[in-house]
């Protein structure tokens, strides 16, 4: 028993370091009203919590925001990443040609993206607004980024570009393990190609499906920068999320405790969805 | 034993590291200048001023650090949290009151007085860095906003001269509007948007200060909420373009020499980037519209040089600041950056009647027009106009609140921050100065 501790002990010693010594702080300081630059700290208890349960109206807009914000983004990303990872397995010609441009923006830095999108928005400087008019969803071409029922499509959509190769990679890679040779002896069993898909194809992915999902949405949610290069939160709020909220609290305003607050709010609703989705995942493993 | 004697390695290392690196920062004769406002061109004249500071100076070493303007707010914070401030720190006015009074930035009465500089310096220069009579920081040129009109899309809608008056400016607006496929005004709605709402209440309201005598905001006068309800209209009633509630500079610039607009509120250092794209007979500049009582306060915005209290140079690091404001290092600066210099004769030098710049010459020689400055002093003025007003002033331009709600909303904000900080001082030193 001792000696498994004294194995252990680098290993706990290296998780408490890095991993609890920062959370800890981090959280400790939704405790004080904490400014950064005069460094100031003073010990107001529960008050910041008070605030975010009672009074802060952006907070809710940004949680509703969030939602909506991940959710869209994680169904098409999702959707186009596995309808490209399906045609990547096919093996069509020329695969070796096009698997690589595919993958080009994930290695594109996000700030980049949100400026490029922007552009793309702006009817001086980009096609969108006209695509948009010509095939009618808008009545003119007009900037969606300024408009508050809207604008939170447009960092969506620079989102799902972005984010589609991650979906398309992880779920090439799961394809490709599968072996052949089920798909061989169901074919011999007369099994037509929707149902080698739905009885073959997803059980035996659904593990990294799950797992992708779980790791995405916490990515998304926790993804600023697009939003904050692209509308900036606004048009009053509109597009406003909360960490892009976070953001505003500790660098605009520098109000670090507060900021600090919000933090630990997002990490519980994060974590809920974690435990959530864990469980689905063990049930789905237990089906296969 | 191998691991062990690796991570020695690494320790010792790690310690030599840091202390080299502390023996620099420790080391008299070398100084660490941040801008934050960059371009490839002006860190390249900014070198050239800090070379010929180092041969005015033998042994000196100047080093700069160039952070690109979206990231530098929190990058110097944490350079000043972890004890790494530079010597010398390129400071914009909204900061300032907030590293100001966490007592961060160096007391510059001591080493720099006003009569090292030329006589026709800019009078109020030294007030308008000073908070609470101590002076902070240096301006190295002024922000001044003016408005720029394109004179082909004036011509063709039948207009002659521009709007001299509010009622004008709204007037020519909706003339210009009727134009096919043409707003009459660019509306800067996103971020750095929010001086043309403090521009516009203050003019109506025909006073200069933000607050009275005994700390409320006069954003809530009549002629404020009427100022709000007038560019509120404006936008209602199609004069700006629809998606103007959300553009930052970069897009009311592509909108106004797209021709999708036709006059712009603008600071001089933008010209630049219309020159490159328009034929500059087609625009011209002029005074900021005159309020109801014949005066109008344009803003003025200012980023100066400061000197950080953490540095243990003072001495030479004030003696960088006045060589970067010399005379001649300031002209080329004023040329480089567009921005209105600080001394008057380079002023006249640059700022031709006839040209372009013939809207901020009038502005800086006539006395109907005043300069607006920001509450800088207060702590929460960043806040108030980076997050506050951008938000709720969209909110209003797109009718979720009245101009009257908003104004109320504004004017709560600024009446709590400037009585917090008149307790604060006995001696609080008062709102805005004009520049009679």
């Amino acid at each position: 028993m001792n000696k498994a501790w004294f194995y252990l002990a680098p290993t706990l010693l290296f998780i408490f370091l890095l991993v609890l010594v920062p959370l800890v702080t981090g959280i400790s300081y939704a405790f004080y009203d904490f400014d950064l630059i005069s460094g100031t700290k003073e010990f107001v208890g529960f008050d910041q919590f008070k605030r975010i349960l009672s009074e802060d109206e952006i907070f809710t807009m940004s949680l509703v925001n969030t939602l909506f914000w991940t959710s869209s983004s994680l169904f098409f990303q999702f959707t186009f990443g596995f309808a490209l990872a399906l045609i990547l397995n096919s093996g069509f010609k020329g695969i070796k040609f096009i698997q690589p441009l595919l993958f080009v923006p994930w290695a594109v830095p996000s700030f980049l993206i949100g400026l490029m999108w922007v552009w793309m928005f702006n009817p001086v400087t980009g096609p969108l607004p006209y695509i948009f008019e010509a095939i009618g969803l808008m009545d003119a071409p007009e900037n969606i980024l300024s408009d508050p029922d809207h604008a939170m499509w447009g960092p969506i959509t620079a989102n799902v570009w972005y984010g589609i190769p991650f979906f398309t990679i992880m779920l090439l890679a799961a394809l490709k393990s599968i072996p052949g040779e089920i798909y061989e002896a169901a074919s011999i069993d007369g099994v037509t190609r929707f149902q080698a898909f739905r009885y073959i194809t997803v059980p035996l992915i659904a593990p990294t499906i799950i797992i992708t999902l779980l790791i995405r949405a916490i990515w998304i949610s926790n993804f600023a920068e697009i939003i904050i290069v692209m509308t900036g939160g606004g048009p009053a709020n509109s597009t406003q999320i909360v960490s892009t909220y976070i953001y505003d609290t500790a660098y605009q305003k520098m109000d670090f405790g507060y900021a600090s607050v919000l933090s630990i709010a997002l990490l519980f609703m994060l974590m809920l969805y974690g435990l959530t989705l864990g469980r689905i995942r063990r049930k789905m493993i237990s089906y296969v | 034993m191998i691991k062990a004697a690796m991570i020695f390695v690494i320790v010792v290392l790690g310690y030599a590291l840091s202390q080299a690196m502390s023996d620099k920062d420790h080391d008299p004769n070398n100084l660490l200048i941040v801008e934050v406002n960059t371009s490839p061109e002006r860190t390249k004249l900014l070198r050239g001023q800090l070379d010929s500071f180092e041969a005015a100076n033998p042994g000196m070493t100047v080093d700069v650090i160039s952070l690109s303007w979206g990231q530098a707010f929190e990058k110097i914070a944490m350079m000043v949290a972890g004890g790494k401030a530079p010597d010398v720190v390129e400071m914009p006015d909204f900061w300032l009151s907030r590293y100001v009074s966490a007592g961060q930035i160096a007391d510059m009465t001591p080493y720099i007085n006003e009569d090292d500089f030329d006589d026709d310096l800019e009078a109020d220069t030294f007030d308008y860095g000073s908070i609470n009579e101590t002076l902070y920081t240096i301006p190295y040129g002024y922000y001044l906003r003016a408005l720029i009109y394109n004179k082909k899309l004036f011509a063709e809608a039948g207009i002659e001269k521009p709007p001299l008056t509010l009622d004008d400016f709204y007037n020519t607006a909706a003339k210009l509007s009727e134009l096919p496929g043409v707003s009459g005004f660019c509306h800067h709605g996103g971020r750095g948007g929010p001086v043309f709402f403090y521009w516009i209440m203050t003019t109506m309201n025909g006073n200069v200060d933000f607050f009275d005598e005994a700390g409320n905001s006069t954003f809530y006068n009549q002629g404020a909420i009427d100022g709000l309800t007038l560019i509120r209209d404006i936008y209602k009633n199609g004069y700006a373009p629809k998606d103007s509630v959300n553009w930052g500079l970069n897009e009311t610039v592509s909108g106004f020499y797209s021709g999708t607009c036709a006059m712009l509120h603008l600071t001089p250092d933008s010209l630049a980037a219309l020159n490159t794209r328009m034929d500059p007979d087609d625009f011209a500049s002029t005074p900021m519209p005159l309020g109801p009582s014949g005066k109008s306060f344009p803003h003025l915005g200012y980023i100066g040089w400061s000197v950080m209290e953490q540095s243990t140079k003072k001495a030479a690091a004030f003696k960088l600041v006045e060589h970067l404001l010399e005379r001649e290092n300031h002209k080329q600066w004023a040329e480089l950056s567009g921005l209105v210099p600080i001394y008057k004769e380079i002023l006249e030098d640059i700022f031709d009647e006839d040209g372009i710049g013939a809207g901020w010459l009038k502005t800086t020689q006539d006395d109907r027009w005043s300069y607006m400055i920001n509450p800088n002093y207060l702590p929460e003025i960043a806040e108030f106009d980076s997050i506050t007003v951008v938000q709720s002033g969209q909110a209003m331009m797109l009718g979720e609140k009245t101009p009257e709600e908003t104004a109320k909303m504004w004017a709560d904000f600024l009446t709590a921050a400037q009585k917090k900080y008149i307790a604060e001082n006995e001696n609080p030193e008062n709102e805005s100065k004009a520049n009679e």
